[in-house]
């Protein structure tokens, strides 16, 4: 990771000039991050994959404004959600899907005992539904922190909250969560 | 494990992600820069260069050269967009230094250095310092419109220019592959420009003649 700023500035930088192949490196590269935090939004597959396409077309207008510098990451990803949110907005009434478990173990997890993976299943399935009921504007901030990996500047620049606000939200909804799920 | 460890670990079933870069940039506005920009320029050069014939001299006001940089009075400002000048590469110092064979003058105030062919442009506060070769680009050209005064000035001791009003335009050619390219295309506000030896500099950001002389009085040599 250490060298991916200084590459990524570089792609940057030629992209600003023109060059789409350059740009096409910045997709391949946030695509996967850019759908998730658009999903986890808009709560529609499709939605979600236009969101983050018509985020990247529009962020590629907008590389003129780019601080040089700055972390490119959230600052695509805030114009991804500001897509997914008028999305939702005009989905109005259509219901959203609830986020899911993946069925099977990932990649690289420890094989755990039947028994184990029973508790644990029930037990992340507990805490999922409890994540789901939080109030929208704390599970944004969860599922931003905790489901996307994002750190708190991330969070906050993503959804276009203060960092306070995010910690706040942070902290209020893990309270909650304890209460929710057993020990 | 805590709370946060367990949120982490919850594997959740994103849909499949799809490949978006092909229509991504299938949208994008192709960059017509590159295939038009580049003749284009070619011709304001050589609109240039037709300016200073006899018949045609009547339509420029002033021209002077000084080191790399020639400056034509032009009687209709130049079009462009006015945006940040493109600095080049970010580098450390010691690679800024490496790439021009003359000692860089440097702000004592912190700053970043940035590379653009053979040009090293420093930055810092409001300040950009750009300094090349100037027989390494000789034919970059300025261009001041009418709303531009231009003024001989006295800089660290030989004589230099200093630009001011409307913005203008500065279009390098790039020594390396002898084109004019579109990533040396700036625009700048008040510039103060002057030569040492035969190297160029150019510093862009200061808001009186007295400021700028007084920015580069304060450089100092490697």
């Amino acid at each position: 990771m250490v060298d991916r700023p200084l590459d990524e500035h570089e792609l940057i930088e030629r992209a600003k000039r023109g060059d789409a192949s350059a740009y096409e490196a910045l997709v391949r590269a946030h695509q996967g991050i850019a759908f998730r935090t658009a999903f986890l939004i808009a709560r529609d597959p499709s939605d979600a994959e236009e969101a983050a396409q018509d985020g990247f077309v529009k962020a590629y207008r907008a590389l003129g404004r780019f601080r040089r510098g700055a972390p490119f990451r959230p600052w695509l990803l805030q114009i991804v959600a500001n897509e997914a949110r008028n999305r939702r907005r005009s989905a109005g009434r259509r219901a959203h899907l609830a986020l899911r478990l993946a069925d099977e173990a990932r990649p690289g997890d420890a094989v755990p005992s039947p028994e184990a993976e029973l508790l644990s299943s029930d037990r992340r399935a507990e805490l999922l539904a409890a994540v789901e009921a939080l109030r929208e504007e704390e599970r944004l901030v969860v599922s931003c922190r905790f489901f996307l990996g994002l750190s708190e500047d991330e969070t906050a620049q993503t959804l276009g909250l203060k960092l306070g606000t995010v910690k706040s939200r942070t902290s209020r909804a893990l309270a909650q969560l304890r209460q929710e799920v057993a020990p | 494990m805590n709370l946060e460890h367990e949120l982490r670990a919850l594997p959740i079933a994103f849909p499949d992600e799809p490949d978006l870069a092909p229509r991504v940039l299938a949208r994008l506005e192709r960059p017509a820069r590159r295939w038009w920009l580049v003749p284009a320029l070619v011709a304001l050069a050589v609109a240039g260069a037709l300016f200073a014939i006899p018949q045609t001299r009547a339509a420029i006001l002033d021209l002077f050269r000084i080191g790399g940089v020639e400056v034509r009075r032009v009687e209709t400002q130049p079009r462009a967009p006015v945006r940040p000048p493109l600095l080049g590469r970010g580098v450390s110092l010691a690679t800024a230094q490496s790439t021009v064979d003359f000692p860089l003058l440097v702000p004592r105030d912190p700053f970043t250095a940035y590379v653009d062919g053979k040009m090293v442009n420093l930055r810092w506060k409001r300040y950009v310092l750009s300094q090349w070769h100037g027989e390494q680009l000789p034919f970059a050209q300025k261009q001041v419109g009418p709303g531009s005064q231009t003024a001989g000035v006295e800089v660290r001791g030989v004589p230099g220019f200093w630009i001011t009003g409307a913005r203008h335009e500065i279009i390098y050619r790039d020594p390396a592959t002898d084109q004019i390219v579109a990533k040396s295309r700036r625009l700048a506000g008040n510039v103060l420009i002057w030569e040492d030896g035969d190297v160029t500099y150019r510093l862009e950001g200061a808001r009186t003649v007295a400021d700028a002389r007084a920015v580069a009085r304060n450089l100092k040599a490697r």
